[in-house]
């Protein structure tokens, strides 16, 4: 095991040398983090008194960055899989995936006290997601989680990670996850952040795929002031396939960016990316969806789409999605639309009977639920369609 | 009382005239075939009358089940009973086959005053049409014309035109890119629709559709105008001889 | 339309860098360096008024605090800007030739080896329909045609003369679409631009034929910074187009050019280049850094600019022509094929800056690259708040042929207005091998079967090019792959 006191002093020193990124920077262009990095935050902890729905089985509670053994529930777990603590984690892998020059990354490295470790052995299957659930009220605190998850040879699993704020509170959610997939394993990522509209919320997913591994993360995005999602996915051996799909719902002055790197290092890989956003107030998205097709990716598959729509004057979209190709013999294609909602299809829709309102609400609907229909758990898709519902009804109320 | 009746109707899209003084009657219960070259303005006749606002009626009057088409914008027509089965039927990726029937269906029956099916109801509903289009189950499941072959799209179309039970179905083109199975399921989906309360507008350029459902009456539409009206073997005389007579009677 | 000169576009279908001689001519240089005094002393040579002067002077005291930008996908050694000569002008030229008559031979010998029409025998024979002014290092060296076009109110010249007989034109839209102080290369090229063209069309005008521009670089050592300016009057129409080429050299050459276009209401500019300057060896020795800042200003409402160009040449290629949408329904397009080839880069693209209502752009960005060559599109959509029911639509198109070069594309859009429609599509390919296969069976060898995809794949662009343009630009695509397929 690395030694963790020698890597945490080396993140603060990297940290200190970085310090918090500006706007001068290309990769922070549109997103200015000025307002965290001018504010203090606190280290004194207390309980939790948020709501929760397990969607699944097995789960882990954590309660303003503590881990609640008494809410959580991991009895029974099968045998072959371990979920626990980060404190408690047994992989030399720690640490070694995460972009060590990442400021945000340096910060959870050098602070981070708490977070999931979960191992699973080779060869096991698992039909209920672990659930990850992290509550947050304290105001002026900061939470810096660190998650670990390791998939063996072969084995299917998922996991959702759900971050829940209670309304009107004011914190800083800084978490870092790694996810390691060995060859042929099937992991199924699923991140949805419902923080407070008043917090901040950061975070760094990086996935490493091996051989013919099967990796998908879907990341919904509803709450806090200022979010972001970097999310890195490394191909590292062929065969690989990584989807990405993410859908982010926006008001009020609410600022949200993802930042997705999909990076091609082996041939014969194929990597699916949509993103779906819906603006409404003055909210504002950044998505900036980077390719890269190494000299040794030949047959390379990658598609990856963007897709806005603003409801009102005020919301604002930066897109950039961007391919870097370095192999010739590649399949790419990436594409972005901003709009409003198709014009023809609410005419279809006239057509038989649905009054342009309905139309309107339907089609609203559908562009979102595009993206809940590609996930595979059916307990996390119905509560998230949930979610979505009760969002569009409270935009258009 | 014709259930629809058009009088000198004149539209046009994008400033460009497109029908020229249209007159039509269509009694309950009668198919009427309306056939003529490309570009003679037959879809834009079905668009005008569904209420498709990127063409504009500029002159003339439709009067559909006593009512003036002016006064109804497109889904208050498809409730008061106006059916069009689309040339190229939109995909509406996210929103499932069933869902969006059900909000079709339950909307054309609140306008009637009718109550509204529950889900128990509407599977009943769907089981009892879908066969006679032998659809799939699993294009129920998904969204609207997604992924759906030529063929499925149509077949899905006279399947809605079942399950929402119009006045009048307008059939736009519907036989175009169909081999000759799905363009007999499409037409006999159709037959089993005929009723002497509902009445048909089959717009297209072949006389093949009409070997499978024959027209009480056939009318050739040229440059926005129906030139000529007679039986079903006006079909067959144009079959032989082609357009080319009437095209070239009035320049475009 | 077509130029029947025996020594015009035929030599572009050989294979290696045709343009590369040294034209022997006595110029007359600056010595290297660049200082406060430099730019006041091209100014004097030139006889520039004060406020010029003054302009230039302010250029550079600004560039002296600005950084060389990093962002673009390009890498090059750091640029000497103390080695290079601001002014080489040939050096007749101080006592400005009369008529064509008076021109140097040797140069009017260099432009027909260049397939430019200047002589009087082709304008007398009705050969060429193509106004031109030539220039020569950093001066303008002749216009052809100008009387014709002076019977319509049309200027069309350099931009020294511009300077002394339209003064009050120039003064008012100099700066006015890309200011002094807009990037490092266009800030530099206003403390030291040396000529260029200019161009006013007047108030419904519709210019009857093409005007052009040829571009030389000959000096060695020399930066090249012309400054072109074209305004198209209210209701007015102009077709412009631009060629370039250079000597082959060993050592790299500096082009910062700054081309600003200003379209009233109801105005058309369609500007099209066709640019091959040397783009150095197959090591990637020598070559042009052609550094470029292009800017149309769609002022009035229903203006149209229009760009296109076909990069082959230079070692780097940093451009980037872009339109500012201002009128209501104005219109702005860009078609673009880049070809890079052996150690070429190229970092290309468009911004489109929609602030008008009404507004539409179209973007078709075709890259391709061989060899070890790098070539990005960069581009912007903006959608400003006021631009209600803005539209664009972007398609940009990679080609790679081979495995050791790289195509990139880093859109940037940015929409601040929910009307708003925008679109962007891109695709990576390659040539099949079945393509190519099924081109041989029908007697096409393997180079011919490239050239014939490759312009399949640049259709798009090529139909916007005018005619001759777009023959040269066919054959310049094919020699600049001349050995990229084994």
């Amino acid at each position: 095991m690395n030694d963790l006191q020698q890597m945490r002093d080396k993140a603060a020193s990297v940290f200190e040398q970085l310090g918090f990124p500006t706007t001068r920077e290309e990769l922070w262009r549109f997103t200015d983090v000025s307002a965290l990095a001018n504010q203090e935050f606190s280290n004194d902890w207390s309980p939790a008194s948020v709501d929760f729905l397990p969607l699944g089985e097995f789960y882990l509670v954590f309660e303003n960055g503590k881990l609640s053994p008494e809410k959580s529930n991991i009895g029974g777990l099968p045998e072959g899989i371990k979920v626990g603590s980060i404190m408690d984690r047994a992989d030399d892998r720690f640490g070694t995936l995460a972009d060590t020059q990442s400021a945000f990354v340096a910060a959870n490295t050098a602070c981070f006290s708490e977070g999931a470790f979960i191992e699973v052995a080779d060869g096991i299957e698992l039909d209920s997601p672990i659930h990850l659930i992290y509550l947050a009220d304290a105001d002026g605190a900061a939470f810096h989680l660190r998650n670990l998850i390791s998939v063996g040879v072969g084995s299917t699993f998922s996991v959702v990670e759900e971050y829940i704020g209670t309304p009107g509170t004011a914190y800083w959610t800084n978490a870092v996850t790694e996810v390691f997939a060995a060859d042929n394993a099937t992991v199924d990522h699923y991140k949805i952040q419902r923080e407070s509209k008043t917090a901040f919320h950061f975070q760094t997913l990086e996935a490493q795929l091996g051989k013919n591994a099967v990796f998908s993360n879907h990341a919904i995005a509803l709450g806090a002031a200022l979010g972001r999602n970097d999310i890195r996915g490394k191909l590292m051996g062929e065969g690989g396939e990584a989807i990405c799909n993410g859908l982010y719902l926006l008001n009020e002055k609410q600022h949200f960016d993802t930042h997705l790197f999909m990076d091609h290092a082996v041939a014969n890989c194929n990597s699916h990316e949509l993103y779906k956003g819906i603006l409404d107030e003055k909210s504002k998205a950044v998505f900036c969806g980077r390719i890269l097709v190494r000299q040794d990716a030949q047959q390379t598959d990658a598609v990856q789409s963007n897709r806005n729509l603003l409801l009102s004057r005020g919301a604002k979209v930066h897109s950039l999605p961007q391919l870097e190709i370095y192999a010739d013999d590649v399949k790419c294609t990436h594409g972005a639309t901003i709009g409003e909602l198709d014009e023809v299809a609410l005419y279809y829709l006239q057509t038989r009977g649905i009054d342009p309102a309905r139309g309107k609400a339907m089609l609203t609907y559908a562009f979102a639920n595009e993206v809940l229909n590609e996930m595979k758990s059916t307990p996390v898709r119905t509560y998230l369609e949930n979610l979505v519902h009760e969002w569009l009804e409270k935009v258009s109320g | 009382m014709a259930l629809l009746d058009i009088k000198n109707l004149h539209a046009s899209v994008a400033g460009n005239d497109i029908l020229k003084g249209i007159n039509l009657t269509i009694n309950p219960g009668e198919v009427h075939a309306i056939m003529g070259p490309n570009g003679s303005g037959k879809s834009t006749l079905s668009n005008v009358l569904a209420g498709n606002e990127i063409y504009e009626k500029t002159e003339g009057e439709i009067l559909f089940d006593g009512k003036n088409l002016d006064d109804l914008v497109a889904h208050e027509r498809a409730r008061a009973g106006l059916f069009l089965a689309f040339q190229y039927p939109i995909e509406i990726p996210g929103i499932s086959n069933m869902y969006f029937l059900k909000a079709a269906v339950n909307a054309g029956r609140e306008y009637r005053g009718e109550e509204q099916l529950d889900a128990m109801d509407f599977i009943d509903l769907i089981e009892e049409k879908k066969n006679v289009m032998n659809l799939r189950d699993d294009l129920l499941e998904r969204a609207v014309n997604s992924g759906f072959s030529g063929g499925e799209k149509k077949r899905n179309e006279i399947f809605q035109m079942a399950m929402l039970e119009p006045k009048l179905g307008i059939l736009d083109e519907t036989d175009s890119g169909l081999d000759i199975d799905a363009l007999r399921i499409v037409s006999d989906g159709v037959n089993a629709l005929r009723s002497p309360e509902r009445s048909f507008l089959l717009i297209t350029h072949y006389q093949r559709l009409l070997d499978y459902i024959v027209p009480d009456f056939v009318h050739v539409m040229v440059h926005g105008k129906i030139v000529k009206t007679g039986g079903k073997e006006l079909a067959l005389e144009l079959e032989n001889e082609g357009y080319a007579s009437w095209v070239g009677e009035e320049g475009p | 339309m077509k130029i029947e000169d025996e020594n015009s576009f035929d030599g572009l279908t050989d294979k290696e860098y045709k343009y590369g001689f040294v034209t022997d001519i006595e110029s007359d240089s600056l010595p290297p360096g660049l200082d406060e005094n430099v730019v006041r002393e091209i100014s004097r040579r030139k006889e520039e008024p004060e406020w010029l002067t003054e302009w230039r002077v302010k250029a550079y005291h600004h560039w002296t605090t600005l950084e060389p930008p990093t962002w673009a996908k390009v890498e090059f050694p750091p640029i000497d800007y103390q080695a290079l000569s601001y002014y080489s002008a040939p050096k007749q030229k101080i006592d400005a030739p009369k008529s064509l008559d008076e021109v140097d031979p040797e140069l009017l010998e260099t432009y027909k080896k260049l397939g430019i029409p200047l002589g009087e025998q082709e304008v007398l024979a009705g050969v060429a329909t193509v106004a031109v002014d030539a220039v020569f290092d950093s001066v303008s060296v002749a216009t052809t045609f100008k009387k014709n076009l002076e019977e319509l109110g049309i200027i069309f010249g350099s931009f020294s003369d511009a300077v002394k007989d339209h003064p009050e034109l120039v003064k008012q839209y100099l700066g006015t679409v890309v200011p002094y102080k807009d990037n490092y290369y266009a800030t530099l090229n206003s403390a030291v631009f040396s000529d260029g063209s200019f161009c006013y069309i007047p108030k419904g005008v519709r210019c009857p034929m093409e005007l052009s521009t040829y571009f030389r670089i000959n000096a060695a050592n020399t930066g090249q910074f012309e400054r072109t300016l074209l305004i198209a009057d209210e209701g007015a129409y102009v077709s412009y187009l631009e060629g370039c080429t250079a000597p082959q050299r060993d050592e790299n050459q500096l082009h910062a050019a700054v081309v600003e276009l200003v379209a009233h209401k109801d105005a058309q500019i369609k500007y099209s280049t066709v640019q091959n300057w040397y783009p150095g060896d197959k090591e990637g020795k020598g070559g042009i850094y052609n550094f470029v800042t292009k800017r149309g200003h769609c002022r009035g409402d229903n203006s149209k600019i229009s760009w296109t160009q076909v990069e082959t040449g230079s070692a780097i290629t940093w451009k980037y022509p872009s339109c500012i949408l201002k009128g209501d329904n104005s219109v702005g397009e860009f078609y673009s094929v880049a070809v890079t080839n052996n150690m070429q880069q190229a970092d290309t693209g468009t911004k489109m800056i929609h602030i008008g209502k009404n507004t539409s752009s179209t973007i078709i960005s075709k890259g391709i690259s061989a060899g070890k060559a790098q070539n990005a599109y960069r581009g912007m959509v903006k959608v400003a708040e006021t631009a209600e029911n803005a539209r664009n639509f972007s398609q940009c198109d990679s080609m790679l042929i081979g495995d050791r070069c790289g195509a990139h594309t880093f859109p940037y859009i940015d929409i601040n207005n929910p009307t708003a429609q925008v679109e962007h599509e891109a695709t990576t390919t390659k040539i099949g091998e079945d393509q190519i296969f099924y081109c041989n069976q029908r007697g096409l060898d393997t180079e011919e079967a490239v050239g014939l995809i490759v312009n399949g794949f640049c259709k798009e662009v090529f139909k916007e090019l005018p005619m001759e343009f777009a023959v040269e630009a066919q054959k310049l695509l094919g020699i600049t792959l001349e050995g990229s397929v084994g």
